[in-house]
């Protein structure tokens, strides 16, 4: 069904592509918060992004290959965002690591360690990440959408891993720190 | 589970929390924004993808220019001067080659057969028709302008006549007309008047009809911009502003809320067909009239068995004809 409506919207079929806009719109929005982390923004890039999506979508070649192309687009466009906010910001800021091994679940306090690190992070570690975790995309796949090589997925991947465990492990050294004071 | 692994899991827990709906404005936004868009052809995407390709190449290419055009003047400089009579009968005609060749075509243009000026002038001649047939259970021809072309992927149960790409951007909420035949033995009355009492609806009153021998109504439908709640025919989906008509077999009626519809409703022996168009309010009448004109051309051919949906697999049993 939705491959029928891309191929509509792809000639010009506008009722097509408001048939697609709201699930379409869900999913760039959804990528769009996870990397800029502001819902306002994320808002603005995605309505953007969908604007963009009908204007460039006679160029798709095969409607097979929507979604990556609608995550290039969406991503680039965080991109765009990002460096018009942080010019004058820290690109990535990476910590040392330690052997501390986190726990699973998740804290209120881990979620806000690795909010602070994300935000640390450069679009493009941010990009990996959100590919990665979020849409399960493999590094192959992340390679196209991004127009990267493998092997810069692969290591913008292991970068921002290890800058989100620091965040992570820097939050609980004063925790034990204060347990070895007590 | 090892270490990685748990900080794999954290993350996918972390990055799963975000939010996943776009608020209504933006999608709003963008929708209302698109139909003033125009799409960028696909002719321009891949020329520009071509010379995207050949983007390195630039630098050098002009280089190898300005040495060709280079060595060229030193030929013509280094060359002796003619000893014999010129050649060619007058200089003009052989220094501007590009010259003959734009002008010699145009008096075959101008003596050219009426019927071949539509593949010179910008668009199609407004006379040009054809013959499309469709048609699942209710087959149909209609004799439509000659750059319209039928769906053959048409849904199950909609048949879509429509344009090439358009985005002209004249108000035309794409160019389609959908007809659609109900998997219900409901009369054209019994149809028309799920519009009509439907109060999520303003509705016309409907005017009488007959389409190539089949009677029936058109009238014209506009969703009720108060807020009601939804009933059982009429579901309001904001998000695509529209409100679908759901049927009591498969299917359903999209009703674009900011603009009108048209809807022509007839019984083709026994089989309520439903035909419908809409455009912006601007467009609504020219488009509509122009709607009529065409559906006056329809020939049912022959009529399938009422309610049977597998026989309606339009568009794939019956290949069109494109008689220009």
């Amino acid at each position: 069904m939705e491959q029928y409506l891309i191929e509509r919207a792809q000639r010009g079929d506008q009722s097509a592509f408001a048939e697609l806009a709201p699930g379409l719109g869900d999913r760039l929005y959804a990528v769009a918060h996870r990397i800029l982390r502001d819902r306002e923004l994320a808002g603005d890039v995605a309505q953007q992004t969908l604007i963009k999506v009908w204007r460039e979508l006679p160029s798709l070649r095969g409607a097979d290959h929507f979604d990556g192309w609608s995550y290039r687009l969406v991503v680039n466009a965080c991109f765009d965002e990002l460096r018009r906010r942080r010019r004058t910001g820290p690109d990535l800021a990476l910590l040392e690591t330690d052997d501390v091994t986190p726990d699973v679940q998740l804290s209120v306090a881990d979620r806000d360690q690795l909010d602070r690190g994300f935000e640390r992070l450069s679009p493009d570690h941010r990009a990996v990440i959100v590919l990665t975790y979020y849409l399960d995309y493999t590094a192959p796949e992340i390679s196209r959408v991004l127009g990267v090589p493998v092997g810069t997925v692969r290591s913008r991947l292991h970068y921002a891993k290890q800058a989100l465990r620091a965040a992570l492990e820097a939050d609980r050294r004063p925790a034990l720190d204060a347990r070895e004071w007590a | 589970m090892n270490r990685q692994q748990d900080f794999d899991q954290l993350l996918r827990e972390w990055v799963d929390a975000g939010e996943d709906r776009l608020p209504v404005q933006h999608l709003h936004g963008a929708l209302a924004k698109i139909e003033t868009t125009r799409q960028r052809g696909a002719r321009g995407a891949l020329l520009e993808d071509f010379l995207m390709r050949f983007q390195p190449l630039a630098a050098p290419l002009a280089i190898a220019a300005v040495l060709a055009v280079a060595i060229g003047a030193a030929a013509i400089v280094s060359q002796p001067p003619p000893t014999g009579p010129d050649p060619s009968p007058t200089p003009g005609a052989t220094s501007d080659p590009m010259r003959t060749q734009t002008e010699a075509p145009s008096p075959t243009v101008a003596t050219a057969p009426p019927s071949l000026a539509p593949t010179i002038m910008p668009s199609p001649a407004p006379t040009a028709e054809k013959t499309l047939q469709a048609g699942g259970a209710v087959p149909f021809s209609l004799t439509v302008p000659s750059e319209w072309e039928r769906d053959d992927r048409s849904l199950p149960t909609v048949i879509q006549v429509d344009t090439k790409v358009d985005t002209s951007g004249d108000g035309v909420l794409g160019r389609w007309l959908f007809f659609f035949a109900p998997e219900t033995d409901e009369t054209v009355e019994a149809r028309l008047e799920s519009f009509v009492s439907n109060p999520q609806l303003l509705v016309t009153e409907p005017e009488p009809i007959d389409l190539g021998g089949a009677s029936g109504f058109a009238v014209d439908v506009r969703l009720n911009p108060q807020d009601l709640p939804d009933s059982m025919e009429c579901a309001r989906f904001e998000t695509v502003r529209s409100c679908v008509m759901i049927t009591a077999g498969a299917g359903g009626w999209l009703i674009f809320p900011d603009r009108p519809n048209r809807i022509w409703i007839v019984d083709v022996a026994g089989d309520t067909v439903l035909i419908g168009t809409s455009a912006t309010e601007v467009a609504f009448e020219s488009w509509t009239t122009m709607m009529e004109a065409v559906l006056e051309t329809i020939e049912w051919r022959a009529i399938g068995n009422a309610g049977n949906l597998e026989t309606m697999s339009v568009g794939r049993s019956i290949p069109s004809t494109k008689d220009n």
